[in-house]
C-alpha cells in the first residue's frame, strides 16, 4: 500500500494549475482533430486515474478491476441511445446511476476482502462482467458489440465537443479528490487506509465509507466510460471491459504519485504524450511497449514523479514528509 | 451418457488444470506474489513444445522435462534480476508489475507465432478407449496421469525434503527463516523457477491435446486463480480437487448452457468462494489465513 | 578481562528507509562476554525490539557497529549469523505456525546434518518435555507459554554462542515464566551467552549477571545486575517491583 499522505494544493498550487485550466480550454480551441483526440485520451485515462486515487489512494483497496465500472457507463450509454433512443444527457445520468448502483450492491460483500483478495475480486467481478456482457446477446449484442447513432456535424466539432466533455469531466475528478483530502469524508477514508481497524474503534463506520468512496469513483470510472462510447460510437466487451484500461489508469496514478491531487493529470498527459511520440507507430509492439513501460515504473518510480522529486531535491522532501 | 461423457471429460481437463494452478499456488503461498504473467509462462511452454514437434520431430511428453527446465531457468533469471526489487512493495505494484511483464511476454509470443492457433496432433491421437459406454481419449487420459504425477511430486517434495521444508517455513514467517539460517533470496529464486518449471510442463501437457494462441494467457492465469482460491492457498490436495471441480463445472456448463459460458463459470465460483469464505475448500488454517 | 562476545558501539537503530525512516534507538554502547547472562529492561516504545531486529540483522544499523567476537557484522546476512553462534528469539515467538513443534525444533538445525539434528532434538527435548509430548502438534495451536519454549527451543537447536531472547514474558503467567527462566539457568549453565529482554526489570534480571536499562532509544542505566535492581530510578519507573 502505497503511504504518502494526500498534499492537496502542496506540489501544484492553485493559481497555475487554474491558469493551466484556462489554457487547455483555450487550446480546444486552436488545435486540430489529432491533437485534440490525443488530449481527449489523456483526459479520459486521468479521470480513470482519479478515480483509482480515491478508492486506491485515498481508502487503502486496491481495485483492480476498477475498469469494470467504465464498461457499465460504457453500455449503458450504449443501450440508452442506441436502443432507446434517449438523449446523451439522459443516457449520461443512466451511466452514472448504474455505476453507482453497481458500486452499492458490490461493495459490501466485495469490502469483506481484502489485499490482495479484494484486488482479484474485483478483477474477477470486471471478467464476469464481461462474460455475461459477451453473452447476453438480447441486451448487449453480445460480441459483436452496440453501435452508437453517429452525431451529426464536423469531425472537428466533435472533436471539439468531446474534448471539453472529457476536460470538464477531469477537473470535476480533479475537484472532487481536492475536496476529500479537505473534507471528513476523505479523513475517514485515509483513516481506514491506514488502520481499518482502529479507524473502526474510533468511531467510523467502514463499511460505509469504503462503499461511498467506491460509489463516487465508481461514478466517475462510469462516466468516463458513457462518454467514450459516445465518443467511438461503438462497444464491444473486449473493448470496454479491458483490462488495460485499468492497468493504464493504475499506471498513471502510479506515477502521479497515490493520493496527489493534480498528480494523475499531468502524468495522463506526460504518458499520453509520450506514447503517441514514441510509439504511435509501433503497431506490433503496443502491447509489449506498454508492459515494458509499467515494469519499469514499477521498478524505478514506485512513488512515481512526486517520489523522484523527493529524491532529487532532499530538502523538498524533508520539508514535505 | 452425455452427462457422464461430459463428467470424464471435465474430470481428464481439470487434473490438466490442477498443473497449471500449482506452480501458480506455489509462488503465491510463498512469496506472497500473484504472478499475472502465469498463463503467458504456460503458454511460453506450449509454444516451446510446439517448436520442439515441429522442427525436431519431438513427442510433447518427452518435450516435457526439456520445456521444464527451460522454462525453471527463465523463472529463476527473472526472480534473481527483476521480480526480487519488486516483492516488498504493494499489493497492486505486484500485480501491475507481472502485468506488465505478461503484455510484453505475449506480445513477444504474438511476434514470433502470431495470433494463429496452435496445436499437435501426435500420432496417436485417435487411440480412445471405450469403458462402461464413456470414450476416454488416451492422450488425455496420459495428460491427467502425469499431471496428477506433477502434483503428487510437488506435494512429496514440498512435504519431505530439506528444501521443500525451508520453502515451507519461509511462507509461514520469512523473518524466522532468515533466523534459522534459511537464505530466503535463495527460496525465492528457487521457488519461482519451480513454479514457472511447473508452468512450462503444464504448457507442454496443454500442447499435447487442445489449441492455444498467445491471447489465451489471460485465461490461463484466472483458471489458476480460481483454481487456488476454490481449493485454498498452500494446499496441493485442494488445488486437485479444484481443479476437478473447474474441469468438470465448465464442461457441464458447456454441454448444459453454452460454450460461451465456460469461462463464466470459473468466475462465478470464485467470486461465490472469495464471499462466502477465504479459505476454500481446503484452506488450511494458518496458510491461507496469513496472505491478504 | 576477556574478549566481548558481542558488542554495540554507538549503535543507531530503527525501521523503515530513506524518507520513511523512522530511528527509535541511539547511541547504545553494550558489551557482553562468552557464558554471560546479560538483562535489557524497557518499557514498551523504548525501542528493544528494533535494537534486537539490529543484532539479528533483520534491520540495518542507522549507525553505529553490531560486532560478534570482534566482527563486524555489517556485511553479515541475517542467514548467516546463526551459523556464528548468534540466534535469536524475536517478540511474538514466531514459530513457523503451520508446521509441526517437531518440524519447528528441526529447522532451527537447518544448516546442521540429520544425525547432528537428532541429537540436538533429543537435547531440546530432554530441556524442555513439553515439547517432546507435543512433537506432532501443531505450532500455531500451542498455548503462549508452549510457544515460547518451542521458538526458545527452536533457536537452542543451532547451539548458538549467544542466545537473544526479545519479550520473554509477554502474555505469559507467572508460572510459565518461572519455567522458562529454570530453562534459562540451565541453557546458561551449559555454557550459551544469554541476552534477555522483558518490559518486566524484575523477571528481566533475575539469573541476570549484568544489566541494561534502555528509556526512549537511550540506555539510562548499566551496571551489575544486583546494583541496578537496587536503583532508586529504576525502582521508581518500573512496574513488577
Amino acid at each position: 500500500m502505497p503511504n504518502s499522505n494526500p498534499e492537496p494544493g502542496r506540489l501544484f498550487p492553485a493559481v497555475p494549475l487554474a491558469a493551466a485550466a484556462a489554457a487547455l480550454a483555450a487550446a480546444g480551441l486552436i488545435l486540430d482533430v489529432y491533437w485534440l483526440r490525443i488530449l481527449t485520451g489523456a483526459f479520459l485515462f486521468a479521470t480513470v486515474a482519479q478515480s483509482i486515487n480515491i478508492i486506491v489512494g485515498f481508502t487503502g483497496y486496491p481495485a483492480f478491476g476498477q475498469v469494470v465500472f467504465f464498461g457499465l457507463g460504457a453500455y449503458a450509454v450504449a443501450i440508452a441511445t442506441a436502443d432507446l433512443s434517449t438523449p446523451l444527457i439522459a443516457a449520461a445520468v443512466l451511466a452514472v446511476a448504474v455505476g453507482a448502483l453497481f458500486a452499492l450492491v458490490c461493495g459490501p460483500p466485495l469490502f469483506r476482502l481484502r489485499g490482495h483478495y479484494f484486488a482479484i475480486g474485483t478483477l474477477g467481478l470486471n471478467e464476469a462482467t464481461k462474460a455475461i456482457a459477451a453473452n447476453w446477446t438480447r441486451l448487449t449484442g453480445g460480441g459483436a458489440g452496440i453501435s452508437l447513432p453517429l452525431p451529426t456535424g464536423s469531425v472537428a466539432a466533435n472533436g471539439r465537443v468531446f474534448f471539453y466533455a472529457f476536460l470538464v469531466l477531469m477537473l470535476a475528478a480533479t475537484a472532487a479528490v481536492w475536496r476529500l483530502g479537505r473534507n471528513r469524508f476523505g479523513y475517514a477514508c485515509r483513516a481506514i487506509r491506514a488502520d481499518e481497524d482502529g479507524a473502526e474503534a474510533s468511531g467510523i463506520n467502514p463499511l460505509f465509507y469504503k462503499t461511498a468512496a467506491w460509489t463516487l469513483s465508481a461514478v466517475f470510472a462510469a462516466l468516463a466510460g458513457g462518454f467514450y462510447a459516445a465518443w467511438q460510437n461503438y462497444v464491444d466487451p473486449s473493448t470496454v471491459f479491458d483490462m488495460d484500461i485499468a492497468v493504464k489508469g493504475f499506471v498513471i496514478f502510479l506515477l502521479g504519485g497515490p493520493g496527489t491531487v493534480f498528480g494523475p493529470v499531468i502524468a495522463a498527459l506526460a504518458l499520453e504524450l509520450v506514447s503517441t511520440a514514441v510509439w504511435g507507430n509501433l503497431l506490433t509492439f503496443h502491447l509489449g511497449a506498454m508492459g515494458l513501460l509499467i515494469m519499469l515504473t514499477v521498478l524505478y518510480l514506485p512513488q512515481g514523479f512526486p517520489g523522484l522529486a523527493r529524491r532529487v531535491r532532499p530538502a523538498l522532501s524533508r520539508a514535505g514528509a | 451418457m452425455l452427462i457422464v461423457q461430459a463428467l470424464i471429460n471435465g474430470l481428464l481437463l481439470g487434473g490438466l488444470y490442477a498443473c497449471v494452478a500449482i506452480g501458480f499456488s506455489l509462488i503465491w503461498g510463498v512469496m506472497n506474489l500473484i504472478n499475472l504473467a502465469h498463463g503467458s509462462f504456460v503458454l511460453l511452454g506450449a509454444y516451446v513444445t510446439v517448436t520442439l514437434n515441429e522442427r525436431f520431430g519431438i513427442d510433447p511428453f518427452l518435450a516435457l522435462p526439456v520445456v521444464a527446465g527451460t522454462l525453471f531457468l527463465i523463472g529463476l533469471l527473472l526472480q534473481r534480476y527483476l521480480l526480487n526489487r519488486v516483492i516488498g512493495g504493494s499489493v497492486f505494484s505486484s500485480l501491475i508489475f507481472t502485468f506488465g511483464l505478461n503484455m510484453l511476454v505475449i506480445n513477444l509470443l504474438l511476434l514470433a507465432f502470431t495470433a494463429d492457433v496452435r496445436g499437435i496432433t501426435v500420432p496417436y491421437a485417435r487411440v480412445s478407449w471405450h469403458i462402461a459406454g464413456v470414450f476416454v481419449p488416451m492422450t488425455r487420459a496420459a495428460v491427467f496421469a502425469v499431471a496428477v504425477a506433477l502434483t503428487a511430486g510437488l506435494a512429496l517434495f514440498v512435504n519431505r525434503s530439506r528444501l521443500g521444508a525451508a520453502i515451507k517455513a519461509t511462507s509461514f514467517d520469512v523473518d524466522a527463516a532468515r533466523l534459522v539460517g534459511i537464505d530466503v533470496d535463495r527460496i525465492y529464486a528457487i521457488t519461482f523457477a519451480i513454479g514457472a518449471g511447473l508452468a512450462g510442463a503444464a504448457g507442454a501437457l496443454i500442447a499435447a491435446v487442445l489449441a492455444f494462441s498467445p491471447v489465451l494467457g489471460d485465461a490461463y492465469t484466472l483458471k489458476a486463480f480460481v483454481v487456488v482460491v476454490l481449493g485454498g492457498l498452500g494446499s496441493i490436495p485442494g488445488a486437485l480437487a479444484a481443479g476437478l471441480v473447474l474441469g468438470v463445472a465448465e464442461n457441464f456448463a458447456s454441454v448444459l448452457i453454452d460454450p460461451g459460458y465456460r469461462d463464466a463459470v470459473g468466475f462465478a465460483l470464485l467470486l461465490i468462494v472469495l464471499v462466502v469464505s477465504r479459505r476454500g475448500f481446503y484452506g488450511k488454517r494458518f496458510y491461507a489465513e496469513l496472505k491478504s | 578481562m576477556t574478549a566481548l562476545l558481542l558488542s554495540l558501539e554507538r549503535l543507531g537503530a530503527g525501521y523503515g528507509a530513506g524518507h520513511k525512516a523512522l530511528q527509535v534507538v541511539w547511541d547504545v554502547d553494550l558489551g557482553l562476554h562468552a557464558g554471560e547472562w546479560v538483562a535489557l529492561v524497557g518499557a514498551s516504545g523504548a525501542g528493544k525490539s528494533a535494537l534486537v531486529r539490529t543484532i539479528a540483522g533483520l534491520n540495518r544499523p542507522f549507525s553505529g557497529a553490531v560486532r560478534f567476537s570482534g566482527r563486524d557484522l555489517a556485511s553479515v546476512p541475517a542467514h548467516a549469523r546463526v551459523r556464528l553462534g548468534l540466534a535469536a528469539v524475536l517478540e511474538g515467538r514466531r514459530l513457523f505456525t503451520g508446521m509441526s513443534v517437531r518440524e519447528n525444533l528441526l529447522l532451527g538445525a537447518y544448516g546442521a546434518t540429520s544425525p547432528e539434528a537428532a541429537e540436538r532434538l533429543a537435547q531440546v527435548e530432554t530441556l524442555f518435555p513439553l515439547l517432546a509430548a507435543r512433537r506432532d502438534q501443531i505450532a500455531g495451536t500451542l498455548s503462549g507459554g508452549e510457544q515460547q519454549m518451542c521458538a526458545i527451543g527452536r533457536a537452542l537447536m543451532a547451539e548458538p554462542r549467544l542466545l537473544v531472547i526479545d519479550e520473554l514474558s509477554l502474555g505469559l503467567a507467572p508460572a510459565v515464566v518461572d519455567k522458562l527462566l529454570d530453562a534459562l539457568i540451565a541453557i546458561r549453565e551449559a555454557g550459551t551467552a544469554l541476552l534477555v529482554i522483558d518490559q518486566d526489570a524484575g523477571i528481566a534480571l533475575s539469573g541476570a549477571d549484568r544489566a541494561y536499562v534502555m528509556r526512549t532509544g537511550r540506555v539510562v542505566l548499566d551496571g551489575i545486575a544486583d546494583d541496578v535492581l537496587g536503583d532508586p530510578h529504576l525502582q521508581r519507573e518500573y512496574i513488577g517491583l
